[in-house]
């Protein structure tokens, strides 16, 4: 028997009022519109929890522990009543043999029916053997859940991009999954970020239960929804980006006053990720308010950028690796070319303005 | 008995029955574990390995010393800054630098926030199902639920009858659906569980509350790194500005934020003191043998 998420709100004794307001913050979280309420509410009242296989490779499970901070839905919610999370070898009761028949069941029962989540990425060098899984490589367990599964979500910079053990040298050959040989091809959404945002991944699994279906993905393969904008688009500190007025030092007057860290390093202007908007930890802050500058951890390769702490127009290591990627790493060069041509007119005119009073 | 020597110089006796646990569920990371047991079930060679291995020694090298911490914190990102931090301590202890008062403060702060939550997470989240039997809570009566928790913490308020019976209501039909979730396959028939059905109900009750309850803790640390997991480290301090009493204080740490995180270490105290403690000793009494 499945049961569908409303029969589960229901049966622990959620009324139909409030089940209707979850459905409508629902909707607003996902910046959907009143109109969509209806279709949210019919959706999570006739669907089955669909099963989910979240794998780990090569990672440090902090989107797993970035997933149960999400205070908008309860990531308790999240399993209890959204999904059958049927596989995650954090959480999972199950271990050794067990666990790992878990995988089995599910393809036999779901095939071409399931959710596979990956958190963390594939090594292919050493045989794969620099990530093992029941005594076999992780990849072999990867493409398997891959050949049955719906779609995949590829959890944070890792699945997404390789991340840091991607890192230069990358001495495991760790790849992102949409780029490992041989995996099957199915629809796959990168929420990058390391970890991605809570309410960000809880927002993708709702969107995604509500319309069967990926939100708008951009080229890059990420929801537009989250990722079309950089972080220093929505910034705060922007008027004092525009104003010319900057943090130097760690402790100076401007950093107690909050200006713009854009000199200390700050990646904000080629970023992309919703870090500025929705914010962290249910909306109480993000790494530019609490006084340090953004590393750019959503973006392909940032740990290859240059030191966290260097001016972005800096941007000699850009391009360094003759890839696909090369057209998305010049386009960042120009953004942050750009970026500095504007901060360095705005400088200039606060310069006049300051000279004009003297 | 069979004795094998290892290539890494161990001797281990392999002889009897050996079990393979691999993966252990029960941490953060990969890991497998052997064991081999003679024919009295005694444990006579145990190995552990770690199965992951991305080189992060290897791609540190030549790096800034400045950002070295941002790539030793990805080494866990449930212990999340611990490596982190003492990242920036070896950097400073390096070039010598004494950091302000106030930055090893809060640095505390975020270390002990850390300490706290991980207990939570690791004691329910990761490793209770080993104690704990959710499927043997449903056989509870929830009045004798709620006489063990007003006998275990007489402070805790949720502890009244209705309450465990609603929860325990939960649990039943999400294990009647049959789609158990993270509690598929597990070992619920086994003798080895020794909880009374009530004192299931009641940890499995806490495993929720504490589900609930971590992502604020964490919110202290989001407030001196702005993240969390993996908030933001700075060699020579933190990067968090003080200004509590100054013209645009709104821009550093400030009069509200410290309010707030004194209210989330009280309200920390509180669940520690009136859960955790409790549940685990409650626990430890029944498995003590
Ligand atoms: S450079 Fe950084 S701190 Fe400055 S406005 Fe842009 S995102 Fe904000």
């Amino acid at each position: 028997m499945t049961e569908t998420f409303y029969d589960v709100m229901r049966r622990q004794g959620i009324t139909r009022r409030s089940f209707l307001k979850f459905c409508s913050l629902t909707a607003s979280a996902l910046g959907l519109g009143p109109a969509m309420v209806p279709r949210i509410a019919e959706a999570m009242e006739t669907k089955p929890r669909i099963p989910v296989l979240w794998l780990h490779g090569l990672e440090c499970t902090c989107c797993s522990e970035s997933f149960i901070r999400s205070a908008h839905p309860l990531a308790k919610d999240v399993v209890l009543s959204m999904i059958s999370l049927d596989y995650d070898d954090t959480i999972m009761a199950a271990a050794g043999h067990q666990a790992e028949a878990i995988i089995e069941e599910t393809i036999e029962k779901y095939d071409g029916n399931y959710i596979l989540a990956v958190e963390g990425n594939p090594p292919l060098d050493q045989d794969g053997m620099s990530c093992i899984i029941s005594g076999r490589p992780f990849l072999e367990q990867l493409k398997h859940a891959a050949d049955h599964c719906k779609a995949i979500i590829s959890w944070g910079s890792c699945a997404s991009w390789g991340c840091v053990q991607a890192a230069r040298p990358n001495p495991t050959r760790a790849t992102p999954v949409h780029k490992v040989p041989g995996i099957a091809d199915k629809p796959i959404i990168k929420v990058p970020g390391c970890p991605p945002i809570a309410e960000v991944m809880t927002a993708v699994i709702t969107y995604i239960l509500t319309f069967e279906k990926f939100p708008e993905l951009d080229r890059q393969g990420r929801p537009k929804m989250f990722y079309s904008q950089r972080i220093h688009d929505k910034c705060y500190r922007r008027p004092h980006f525009d104003a010319g007025q900057f943090v130097e030092e760690w402790d100076d007057e401007s950093a107690r006053k909050g200006y713009c860290l854009y000199k200390m390093g700050c990646k904000g202007p080629t970023t992309y990720n919703a870090c500025s908007t929705v914010r962290w930890n249910g909306g109480l802050s993000f790494p530019v308010q609490a006084g340090h500058p953004c590393i750019g951890c959503s973006e392909n390769g940032f740990w290859d950028k240059g030191s966290f702490y260097q001016h972005v127009t800096d941007t000699h290591q850009f391009g360094v690796e003759a890839n696909a990627d090369k057209v998305g790493l010049a386009s960042a060069g120009i953004v942050c070319a750009a970026a500095a041509a504007h901060a360095a007119v705005t400088a200039i005119k606060n310069a006049q303005k300051k000279g004009d009073q003297e | 008995m069979s004795i094998i020597n290892t290539p890494n110089g161990f001797s281990l006796d392999d002889s009897g029955k050996r079990v393979v646990v691999d993966p252990v569920t029960r941490i953060e990371g990969h890991m497998r574990c052997e064991v081999n047991v003679d024919e009295n079930n005694i444990i006579r060679n145990a190995v552990s390995t770690g199965t992951m291995w991305r080189g992060l020694e290897v791609i540190l090298k030549g790096r800034a010393p400045r950002d070295a911490w941002a790539f030793t914190q990805r080494i866990c990102g449930v212990c999340t800054g611990t490596h982190a931090l003492i990242s920036v301590r070896a950097v400073e202890d390096a070039l010598g630098i004494d950091i302000p008062e106030n930055a090893n403060s809060i640095r505390n702060i975020m270390q002990l926030t850390l300490q706290v939550h991980y207990h939570l997470v690791h004691f329910y989240h990761l490793h209770a199902l080993d104690w704990v039997n959710p499927v043997n809570a449903l056989k509870a009566d929830p009045k004798a639920t709620s006489e063990l928790q007003q006998k275990v913490s007489p402070s805790h308020p949720k502890s009244s009858p209705g309450y465990f019976r609603d929860i325990q209501n939960h649990l039943k039909k999400f294990v009647e659906s049959g789609q158990l979730g993270p509690f598929k396959n597990g070992y619920w028939t086994n003798p080895a569980y020794l909880l009374p059905p009530e004192a299931d109900l009641m940890a499995v009750t806490h495993y929720l509350e504490a589900l609930d309850f971590q992502k604020d803790i964490m919110k202290i640390r989001t407030i001196f790194g702005g993240k969390d997991p993996h908030p933001n480290w700075l060699v020579g301090g933190v990067p968090c500005p003080i200004n509590v009493d100054g013209v645009g204080s709104v821009g550093g740490l400030n009069m509200v934020n410290l309010n707030q995180i004194s209210s989330l270490i009280d309200q920390s105290r509180e669940f520690i003191k009136n859960v955790y403690i409790p549940d685990l000793l409650a626990v430890a009494q029944f498995y003590k043998g």
